[in-house]
């Protein structure tokens, strides 16, 4: 089994007063690189215009 | 959001970072700047420009210095990260943390310099003072990424420390190589450098937009691009040096 995989909804935790959700705590958001990018798109696009 | 940001994490740093003594000094500074600089040449940037622009870059370094270190080499860190939570919440939880205070802080100096434009009786300077808040926040946020990227790799404060010699340095460099070497002509090259070293200074384009100028946006999508930027490598970063020392 994927130990970064969340568990089922409604499963019993596994350890005994726990939470059983795991993560994948090396995740990084695709939304921060999206937002960068965005940035960065527009950055140039209004260096383009103002030339 | 919550996939960039731990709202419980950032509720902690604000009551940590905002509640410090020297920050809650330097933001009374900033309220007096504010409340007796104003006259009609600053513009609304009574609490950002001139003498006040060094408390407010004070109050970046104080707020971003060791903001991820201090935790991390205590073990606070780890001991919030047993929870179900990313390192990039963890860390984005801390940057929202400090910056909400930075912005408090800002945006308390640029309404006292408000309020004393209004009681000069100066309401037309309104739409020009409201543009000013978040041009003068933007590239305070993209420093204060800035450090926070720099802190996910070194230790305790040095990043303030870091970050002050790279400007410093560079502004040495800047105005001390043209004048060493004028023959090479190296003024174009670090102008060119100087504007992209860093997030930019932006209040001009409050004035440019009060006084009806040529408008140029580029300086303010750079600084947006700046703070993602910086916040993107600080949580690479931060989870290459966590990977490390688990490896170690």
């Amino acid at each position: 089994m994927n130990p970064f995989q969340d568990a089922p909804k409604g499963a019993t935790p596994r350890v005994h007063g726990e939470r059983s959700e795991t993560v994948n705590q090396r995740d990084t958001p695709r939304l921060l690189y999206l937002l960068t990018a965005g940035a960065a798109g527009l950055w140039l696009l209004a260096l383009l215009l103002g030339r | 959001m919550t996939g960039l940001i731990s709202w419980p994490v950032a509720r902690a740093t604000l009551r940590e970072r905002g509640l410090a003594p020297l920050t809650l000094g330097i933001t009374l500074v900033l309220v007096i700047l504010g409340l007796f600089r104003s006259t009609a040449d600053t513009w609304g940037a009574e609490a950002f420009s001139g003498f006040a622009s060094f408390w407010f870059f004070l109050l970046i370094l104080l707020l971003g210095a060791g903001l991820v270190a201090d935790e991390v080499e205590s073990g606070h860190a780890q001991l919030v990260l047993l929870r179900p939570l990313t390192r990039a919440q963890w860390l984005g939880g801390r940057l929202a943390g400090a910056a909400l205070v930075l912005c408090a802080a800002g945006t308390l100096g640029w309404l006292v310099s408000l309020v004393a434009a209004f009681t000069r009786g100066a309401f037309d300077e309104l739409p020009g003072r409201l543009l000013v808040l978040p041009l003068a926040l933007l590239p305070a946020l993209g420093w204060l990424a800035t450090l926070a990227a720099i802190g996910a790799g070194a230790r305790g404060w040095t990043n303030a420390g870091i970050l002050l010699a790279a400007r410093l340095g560079f502004g040495f460099l800047h105005f001390g190589l043209p004048v060493a070497f004028p023959k090479l002509g190296l003024s174009p090259l670090l102008d060119s450098i100087s504007r992209h070293y860093g997030p930019q200074d932006i209040l001009l384009v409050a004035r440019q937009f009060q006084y009806g100028e040529r408008f140029e946006p580029s300086g303010v999508l750079w600084d947006l691009f700046w703070f993602f930027a910086a916040w993107l490598v600080a949580v690479r970063v931060f989870n290459l040096r966590e990977l490390a020392r688990r490896r170690a």
